[in-house]
């Protein structure tokens, strides 16, 4: 699906704030948790992404126009700038078949809301109706222009397919005010960071005993009742007499600050009022820390994350029972009427009495970090994919298999016998060979048949399911057969011009080589035309997966990455690699591992996979171990693979050094061996440059094995997010010694090693389990 | 969970001397004792390293210095093996024995009575942590009780570190917390393949330091102008302060000008040569070294034989860039990570630091700014007991 993000924020104020907060977290959280949809952005200048992760900035498809930015525009008539705009979104979302439009910020006055079209589906996220609901101290007070684009916003919104309010409280209003049917709503919460948490020891020290408040000088914060209320307290409740300090934590002018001490004065507190001004964030996670408790006497809130940050800093609150503020902190605060001075006065006084004893503490803490910004995401993105749903009438489909199977060795024949053992339940599933008949168990599972037999059976079959890969030995003959009885074709490696050559440039059928560079016109015409005098051709800039890729009804590849590259993409769909490993290690077999290749309990094992070609940078790994082994670091490295003969002198160089029994390539090992060394590994490099843009079935593997890997930044590799790996290497000609820091960080970090494993295998499971992948293969056949 | 942690801190001498170890157990057992979390401090009954190491100066029993709940114990007397062992130490090094090796670190300032008094606590919820390495009763408390007892080592690029004792501390010890990454470093580096995961993973704590509130620093008895450069610390010539005079000597001849070096701290008086130029207050009262480092261009401390170094942080914790001595890892590591100061190797490198600050004034006052964030960032109480903290109870 192809979803369209409205970046206006990124150019607005707001973007800093909390609708800021919102719309970074939102994207980031969402982004992590997909791998197949698309997501594009507005935006008018790129270096505007970059609040965002490199992980994020690079996963968003950018839609750049200078009238993206709504200041530009606005600087006009705001009639003609929402048609503009509008006209704008709906040349977005034909030219690149969006299904929903998301407005993170509707709203502001500084953004446009644009006109829904019929063609697609429009949601927006909605923070509060506090214009509205305290009519007397905003919307009446505003010129009567931005009274209208405020209603006039209201209108368009609710022609919306689907509303998220940001919380329970600004949902009823949602009804209320702007008519709006529940069933047309789901509330999206707010999350906090991870950053707010509580002073870690028993006892506080901190040089005065402060109340802290989070406001704004606005009249909606209650900022001078707050002084009332801290005055009230100090008076007639503090009977211990504690020299508290009431912390006021905003940015403030010079008039504003006039006013709040001139007030101060006047209840004799001027004192014990600290204005802090704007903190940093350090700054302001240590006031939250050292606090004595927390008061927000807010007269209206969307959400109130103040209140939700003090509770994860581990304080007591006394907040207002007003809005949304009850659902945020639940049974851990202490509630009051906000324009009851003394109402306020009496909380503050039993939120001081409830402590700040560390279990308290961490009991608030725990209750606020439950508000993950991955709840909300996951949430607004189900909702978002539902709304594209369509209702499929179930049929058991019956599909050609045309792959390599064990007893063949390839990735892809292990790929498909995990696949098609996992979807017989659900599809009628007739297994092609090509040479070699498939292992037993597929035999008793499944109906086998002979390829040349495909042509008379192909009119039976709802659909074909051909695996291209890069080797001629398998991928020969179901190329041709993808060729000439086009169906759905699953391309594991972008790039099959090796393949190619190696099957049919020099062959008597060189037609199907030929009919592969068409797709590239004049350019691919003349290249060819050099290829047949000199023999061999430009293998990267000719990938050759694109005439198979336009000819085929369906494409299936692993990767956006994968699919941005092909020339024709409107039939490509991206199912990624599953990662899974079946079966269970015995413990003898891990023992007899560990003796084989002298492992102490006291060594870091870090293990490489695969073939060891010159792809996978065996040289850069080898150098960068010797240099942690120089440092003295405990590391024993195993290269777990086939040695290829062009990386072959790599280890025989390590013959009788110090090294030789550090650095070890094991050659060809049985799977007992090969799984046992995955799970033993305490880090795992994956790296591949050039990369043909296949999915790396190992890498995949490590991550189901909850392990830490180090990958490449390069190409498909980028869609991994940041959290599951240890790295990404980027091939700059620094790989040795950013390779060689990354580890020493890693193995010096043990909490770290426990995050990224515990995170891989979330990812693994969630995203890329093995149920997810074979239902996606299952829907995307039961939609033909 | 936290609450329940009891810390034991195990150092030789505790309440007359204030050395870099020292220093550091006194302001653990104090920092933790405030925040909550019950702090004992085991010592001997020997007041400090220039007294016999051998004899009892205080009563065995229940004491509170610093208002920590203090335990001292006598000392062992097992002179003459230790004499035996610094004797081959310094004379015959060739002749240098498994029990020699062995009997510097244990026969020098150690209390068995110590030793055994930990038992009672060890397996009762007291987390225990000795320092440092250099001295016997460190050893003995970590070999008694294998894989029990945390260490602080303060390690230095020194003989001794390399000797066998050295390795059988380090394979019974528990945790070990290293006061700055290149202790760490040199650690891997010796150690790292014999000792394995437990070294690696050991968390780099550094040393807490915050500057004490004073209610004025602006005059001082000691009204000295600003043309002056300062050392803080033991004068010794361990910390290379011949070496500082020398150079410092070098400087003065070339240029005719103002600029002082003044010294603050212990140590051998004799050697500041007298010279109007070196003026040495010996020690000043807390309100007085805040005024004299205010005042400073920078702070010197060309020591090569550093595990942290306390007067770089109360240096910027004053604002004022610093010059050390470009040989030393650690100081030289705090000098580059802050972007706080110079880092000569040689005399003609230090007269071109000294005139470079003099006549760079921004600069100058950008290095101070730049160590005051460095501290304040990263060398807190909180964050470096949360450290501590976080191995002690998490693992």
């Amino acid at each position: 699906m192809n979803i369209l993000i409205d970046g206006q924020t990124l150019h607005t104020p707001e973007i800093n704030r909390g609708i800021g907060t919102y719309f970074k977290e939102m994207i980031e959280a969402m982004l992590r948790n997909d791998f197949v949809n698309n997501f594009y952005i507005t935006i008018e200048d790129e270096k505007k992404l970059s609040c965002f992760s490199d992980f994020t900035q690079n996963k968003l498809i950018k839609l750049r126009n200078p009238s993206c930015n709504p200041t530009l525009l606005l600087n006009r008539d705001r009639a003609l700038a929402s048609k503009r705009y509008t006209n704008l979104i709906n040349i977005f979302c034909k030219e690149n078949k969006i299904n929903v439009y998301w407005n993170p910020n509707p709203q502001m006055d500084n953004t446009i809301l644009p006109l829904k079209n019929k063609y697609i589906k429009y949601v927006a996220t909605i923070y509060d109706l506090i214009p509205y609901v305290m009519k007397d101290i905003y919307f009446s007070t505003w010129p009567e222009s931005i009274q209208k684009v405020y209603l006039e916003k209201i209108e368009i919104l609710k022609e919306y397919d689907h509303i998220f309010p940001i919380s329970k409280s600004t949902q009823e209003d949602t009804i209320d005010i702007m008519d709006i049917s529940e069933s047309k709503q789901t509330v999206t919460f707010c999350g906090v960071n991870k950053k707010f948490k509580p002073y870690p020891f028993p006892q506080i020290v901190t040089d005065e005993s402060y109340i802290l408040y989070l406001g704004g000088f606005d009249p909606r914060k209650n900022m001078f009742q707050s002084i009332d209320a801290f005055a009230l307290f100090m008076k007639e409740y503090n009977s211990e007499r504690i020299p508290y300090k009431l912390y006021l934590v905003c940015t403030l002018g010079a008039e504003a600050k006039d006013k709040l001490i001139t007030y101060a004065k006047k209840k004799k507190i001027e004192k014990d009022l600290v204005l802090t001004g704007f903190l940093r964030e350090k700054e302001l996670l240590k006031v939250y820390q050292k606090a004595k408790c927390f008061f927000f006497p807010s007269l209206y809130e969307g959400f109130g994350l103040p209140v939700l940050e003090a509770l994860s800093s581990g304080l007591s609150v006394a907040c207002a029972d007003n809005s949304s503020l009850p659902e945020v902190a639940q049974e851990f605060a202490h509630y009051f009427n906000a324009n009851d001075i003394d109402a306020m006065a009496l909380s503050l006084e039993k939120a001081l009495k409830d402590g700040t004893c560390l279990e308290s503490r961490l009991k608030r803490h725990t209750y606020a970090s439950s508000y993950t910004w991955e709840k909300p995401a996951k949430i607004l993105l189900k909702k978002i994919l539902s709304l594209e749903e369509k209702k499929v009438i179930y049929k058991k489909k019956k599909i050609a298999w045309v792959s390599p199977l064990p007893p063949q060795r390839s990735g892809i024949s292990n790929y498909s016998k995990v696949l098609i053992l996992g979807m017989k339940d659900d599809l009628k599933i007739d297994i092609y060979y090509d040479t070699v008949i498939p292992e037993q168990e597929l035999i008793e599972k499944f109906e086998i048949f002979s390829l040349d037999t495909l042509a008379e059976n192909f009119n039976h079959y709802d659909e074909v399911i051909y695996h291209l890969g890069n080797n001629s030995e398998f991928h020969t003959n179901i190329y041709k057969y993808a060729w000439n009885y086009p169906s759905t074709v699953v391309i594991h490696d972008w790039n099959m011009h090796p393949f190619m050559q190696h099957s049919f440039l020099n062959s008597g059928e060189s037609v199907y080589y030929d009919d592969a560079m068409k797709i590239y016109g004049e350019e691919g015409r003349r290249e060819l035309n050099l290829t047949k005098k000199r023999g061999y051709s430009n293998i990267e800039k000719f990938p050759m997966s694109d005439a198979i890729a336009k000819k085929s009804k369906r494409v299936i590849v692993h990767h956006q990455w994968v699919r941005e590259q092909l020339i024709t993409k409107s039939n490509v769909e991206v199912i990624p690699h599953f990662s899974y490993i079946d079966g269970n290690i015995e413990k003898d077999n891990i023992k007899n591992f560990r003796n084989k290749y002298i492992l102490s309990k006291n060594d870091f094992l870090i293990s490489i996979f695969g073939d060891i070609n010159k792809n996978k940078l065996p040289e850069t790994i080898i150098d960068a171990s010797k240099i942690l082994l120089d440092k003295g670091y405990p590391v024993k490295v195993i290269f777990a693979g086939k040695i290829q003969d062009d990386t072959r002198y790599l280890f025989d160089s390590l013959k009788k050094t110090n090294y030789e029994s550090k650095i070890i390539a094991t050659d060809y090992l049985n799977d007992s061996e090969y799984f046992s060394c995955m799970f033993e590994s305490d880090l795992i490099i994956n790296l591949r440059n050039p990369s043909m843009g296949e999915a790396s079935g190992t890498l995949l593997q490590a991550f189901y094995a909850k392990k830490a890997v180090i990958i490449g930044d390069l190409n498909q590799y980028k869609e991994f997010p940041d959290e599951i790996v240890v790295g990404k290497i980027r091939y700059d000609g620094t790989e040795v010694k950013q390779l060689s820091q990354i580890i020493q960080h890693f193995l010096e970090n043990s909490n770290l090693k426990k995050i990224i494993e515990d995170n891989a295998k979330r990812y693994s499971d969630r995203i890329l389990g093995l149920h997810t992948i074979t239902r996606r293969y299952i829907k995307g056949i039961s939609d033909i | 969970m936290v609450n329940t942690t009891k810390l034991i801190i195990v150092t030789p001498w505790f309440g007359e001397f204030a050395g870099g170890a020292e220093v550091l157990a006194k302001s653990l057992a104090i920092e933790f004792n405030h925040r909550g979390i019950e702090t004992l401090v085991f010592t001997t009954c020997c007041k400090s390293p220039y007294a016999d190491w051998w004899h009892n100066d205080y009563e065995e029993g229940e004491y509170e210095v610093y208002g920590l709940q203090t335990f001292r114990f006598s000392v062992n007397n097992t002179k003459a093996l230790y004499d035996d062992a610094l004797d081959g130490f310094i004379h015959h090094k060739d002749k240098m024995t498994k029990e020699r090796y062995e009997n510097f670190f244990l026969a020098g300032i150690n209390s068995d009575n110590l030793v055994q008094g930990l038992s009672q606590y060890i397996d009762n919820g007291y987390e225990v942590i000795a320092m440092p390495y250099y001295q016997g009763l460190t050893h003995s408390v970590v070999n008694a009780y294998p894989h029990k007892v945390s260490i602080t080592p303060c390690f230095h690029d020194e003989e001794p570190f390399y000797w066998k004792p050295v390795e059988t501390m380090l394979k019974n010890a528990k945790y070990i917390f290293y006061n700055a990454e290149e202790e760490k470093e040199l650690t891997i580096k010796n150690y790292g393949k014999i000792i394995g995961k437990k070294l690696i993973e050991s968390t780099v704590t550094g040393v807490g330091i915050e500057r004490i509130t004073l209610q004025k620093t602006t005059t001082s008895r000691l009204s000295v102008g600003n043309d002056y450069f300062i050392y803080m610390g033991r004068k010794e010539e361990g910390k290379n302060v011949h070496l500082l005079i020398q150079w410092f000597l070098s400087y003065i001849q070339k240029q005719d000008n103002e600029l002082k070096l003044i010294f603050i701290g212990g140590g051998n008086a004799s050697l500041i040569p007298s010279h109007k130029k070196f003026i040495d207050y010996g020690y000043v009262s807390e309100s007085d070294k805040q005024y004299l480092l205010k005042n400073a261009k920078g702070l010197i401390n060309l020591s090569e034989n550093e595990s942290f170094s306390i007067v770089l942080m109360e240096a910027w914790l004053s604002k004022i860039p610093i010059i050390v001595h470009g040989d030393c890892a650690v100081t030289k590591g705090h000098a580059i990570r802050a972007n706080g100061g110079l880092f000569p190797q040689n005399k003609e490198e230090f007269i071109l630091c000294l005139d470079y600050l003099l006549n760079n004034k921004d600069d100058a006052y950008s290095m101070g700014i730049n160590g005051f964030n460095y501290v304040t960032d990263n060398y807190t109480h909180d964050m470096v007991l949360e450290k501590y903290l976080r191995v002690l109870e998490v693992k």
